[in-house]
C-alpha cells in the first residue's frame, strides 16, 4: 500500500472519532470533553459503532507499538535466572543452614495462619497475607518482614541476636514475644513478654527506643519513630486466637483488617463512611458475617461482588454511628 | 526472594488511586445522565468491576489504554446499551453479566488487531510513519505525556501533534481496511 493511500481519508464519522479520542488523550481534555463524546456516541448507531471502531484501535495500539517491555520482560526472565543461581550457591554454602530447618517460602496466602518452628526452637506466627524471609546465621537471626503481621516467641540464645526488619526499621528482641505487623511503610510492634528495642531508620543514626511489655509503638517515614504508649493486649493479639476485636475503630482500620482475611479488594466509596467507629468481635474466616452485621449496624451498603466488595452509603439511613453486638 | 507481596501491594494502592481519582467524575456523569443516584452508582461499580476483572484477566498485556480511558468507555456504553436493554432487568442482570466477565478471561474482548494479520498490518502502517509522527503516536499512547510535553521535545506547535497522531492512527485504519475490503 502506497503512503498516499495511507493516508487516504476514512469515512467521516471514522475520522470524527479518531479526532474525538485524540482529543481526549490531550492533557487538555476536562470531564465534560469526556461527556460529550458520550452524547455524539449515544446519538446514532453509527456514531456509536464509529466510535468502537477507534476505541478498539487505541485499546489495541499498546501490543503493536510497544516493544520496549518486550525487552524488560526478558531482561526480568534472566534476573530471575540469577536470583536462581544465587539461591542455589547459597545452598552450596550453607548460608541458610541445613535444609531441614529453612524455610524458603515463609508465606501465608489471604485467609491462611500459620505457625512454624524456627531452627533454634523460637515459635513464629504468621497471620494471613503475611511474606517474610529468614535468615538464621552464626551470629545473628534475621528475618524480614514484607508485609503482613508475626508474632515471635523468641527462643534464648545470647550469643545470636534475634532481629526483625521490617520497611527500614529494626526490632531487636530482648528475651521476648512480640508482634511485628507491616502495612507498606507503616510498622507497628507490640510487646507481649519483655521487652524489645525498635530502631529507625537504622541502628547505626542512633535513633532507638526501648518497648516494655504490654507497650506498642510504631514507625513510619511520614512521622518517624512514635513514642511508645501501652496498648490493650487481649485486643492487638486476638487474631492469633482467630478474632478480630474492634473497640471504636474507624471503619477504613477495619476494612483493611478484613483485607487480611479475605479474597479480592474491599472499595468504600464515601470518604466519608471511613470514620465511622465499629464496635464487636468477629471470626476472621467468615469475613462475610462480619460485613453483614456492619450492613446492619451502620448506614452501609456492602455489595459482595467476586473480587471486590464495594461499600457505600445507604443514602436512606443517616450518618451516625451505632454499635454492633455480636 | 520474596518480592511477590510487595508488587501485590503496589497493585492494590495502584487500584486505590484510581478509585480515588476518577470515581468522583465518572459519579457525576452518570447520575448527570440518568438522573438516579442509584442507577449512576451501580453503573460505576460495575465498570470498576470490569476494569478489576480486566486487570487480573491481562496482566501481562502490552501498555494497556489509560484507566481513565477504560473508565469511561466502560461507563459511556453501559448507558448506551442499557438504555435500550429492558429496564426490568436492572441491577440482577448486571450483576450476572460481570460474573461472567469475571470467568471469562477477556472481558470486553477486542476484535480489532486480535488477529496476528491485523497485527501485522498495523505494524506495517506505524512503519511506515516519518519520525515525528511515530514519536508522537508513541510518547502520546504509551508514554502518556501531553502534547504540550510532545510539543516541546518534538519542537512542534500542540496542534501539529494533535494532526500527527491523527495521521498516525488514520494510516492504521487504512492498512486494517485494506485486508477487510
Amino acid at each position: 500500500m502506497t503512503p498516499d493511500a495511507l493516508d487516504a481519508p476514512l469515512d467521516p464519522l471514522t475520522e470524527r472519532a479518531l479526532e474525538w479520542l485524540v482529543y481526549l488523550h490531550s492533557g487538555a481534555e476536562t470531564d465534560a470533553d469526556w461527556s460529550a463524546f458520550h452524547d455524539w456516541k449515544a446519538a446514532t448507531p453509527a456514531q456509536r459503532q464509529a466510535a468502537e471502531t477507534a476505541e478498539q484501535l487505541w485499546d489495541g495500539l499498546g501490543t503493536a507499538l510497544n516493544r520496549k517491555r518486550r525487552a524488560k520482560a526478558a531482561r526480568a526472565t534472566l534476573l530471575s535466572l540469577g536470583l536462581l543461581a544465587l539461591l542455589a550457591g547459597g545452598f552450596a554454602a550453607g548460608v541458610f543452614g541445613p535444609p531441614a530447618s529453612y524455610f524458603p517460602d515463609a508465606r501465608t496466602a489471604v485467609g491462611e495462619r500459620r505457625t512454624l518452628t524456627l531452627a533454634d526452637g523460637s515459635q513464629l506466627e504468621l497471620d494471613a497475607a503475611t511474606s517474610l524471609d529468614i535468615h538464621f546465621t552464626a551470629g545473628q537471626r534475621r528475618l524480614t518482614l514484607f508485609g503482613g503481621r508475626i508474632f515471635v516467641a523468641v527462643a534464648p540464645d545470647p550469643a545470636r541476636p534475634f532481629l526483625v526488619e521490617a520497611a527500614g526499621g529494626t526490632t531487636r528482641a530482648l528475651g521476648t514475644a512480640f508482634e511485628v505487623s507491616r502495612d507498606r511503610d507503616l510498622v507497628d510492634v507490640v510487646v507481649s513478654e519483655h521487652a524489645v528495642r525498635v530502631a529507625y531508620p537504622d541502628a547505626a543514626s542512633g535513633t532507638s527506643v526501648e518497648v516494655e511489655a504490654g507497650s506498642e509503638v510504631s514507625y513510619a517515614p511520614a512521622t518517624g519513630l512514635a513514642r511508645p504508649h501501652p496498648t490493650d493486649l487481649a485486643n492487638r493479639t486476638s487474631w492469633r486466637r482467630g478474632l478480630m476485636l474492634f473497640d471504636s475503630r474507624p471503619l477504613g482500620d477495619v476494612v483493611g483488617e478484613i483485607e487480611r482475611y479475605r479474597r479480592g479488594r474491599i472499595l468504600i466509596v464515601d470518604g466519608a463512611l471511613r470514620q465511622l467507629p465499629v464496635s464487636g468481635m468477629f471470626e476472621t474466616a467468615d469475613t462475610d458475617a462480619l460485613l453483614d452485621a456492619l450492613a446492619e449496624a451502620l448506614p452501609l451498603k456492602v455489595d459482595k461482588l467476586p473480587l471486590l466488595t464495594v461499600i457505600r452509603r445507604d443514602p436512606a439511613r443517616p450518618l451516625e454511628p451505632f454499635q454492633p453486638q455480636k | 526472594m520474596t518480592s511477590i507481596s510487595s508488587e501485590q501491594t503496589a497493585a492494590a494502592s495502584d487500584l486505590d488511586a484510581i478509585f480515588r481519582l476518577y470515581y468522583q467524575e465518572l459519579n457525576r456523569f452518570a447520575y448527570r445522565k440518568l438522573g438516579d443516584r442509584e442507577a449512576a452508582a451501580d453503573v460505576v461499580q460495575d465498570a470498576f468491576v470490569r476494569y478489576l476483572a480486566s486487570d487480573f484477566a491481562a496482566q501481562d498485556r502490552q501498555a494497556p489504554a489509560s484507566p481513565r480511558f477504560f473508565l469511561w468507555r466502560i461507563v459511556s456504553n453501559l448507558m448506551i446499551d442499557g438504555a435500550r436493554r429492558d429496564r426490568r432487568r436492572g441491577i440482577h442482570a448486571t450483576l450476572d453479566d460481570v460474573s461472567e466477565h469475571l470467568v471469562d478471561p477477556m472481558p470486553m474482548p477486542d476484535r480489532l488487531l486480535e488477529s496476528r494479520e491485523d497485527f501485522l498490518l498495523v505494524k506495517r502502517a506505524l512503519d511506515s510513519l516519518p519520525f515525528k509522527c511515530r514519536a508522537a503516536l508513541l510518547l502520546n499512547r504509551i508514554e502518556g505525556l501531553t502534547h504540550a510535553q510532545i510539543a516541546e521535545r518534538l519542537e512542534v506547535s500542540p496542534s501539529m501533534v494533535s494532526k500527527y497522531i491523527v495521521t498516525a492512527l488514520r494510516r492504521c485504519m487504512n492498512g486494517l481496511s485494506s485486508l477487510r475490503a
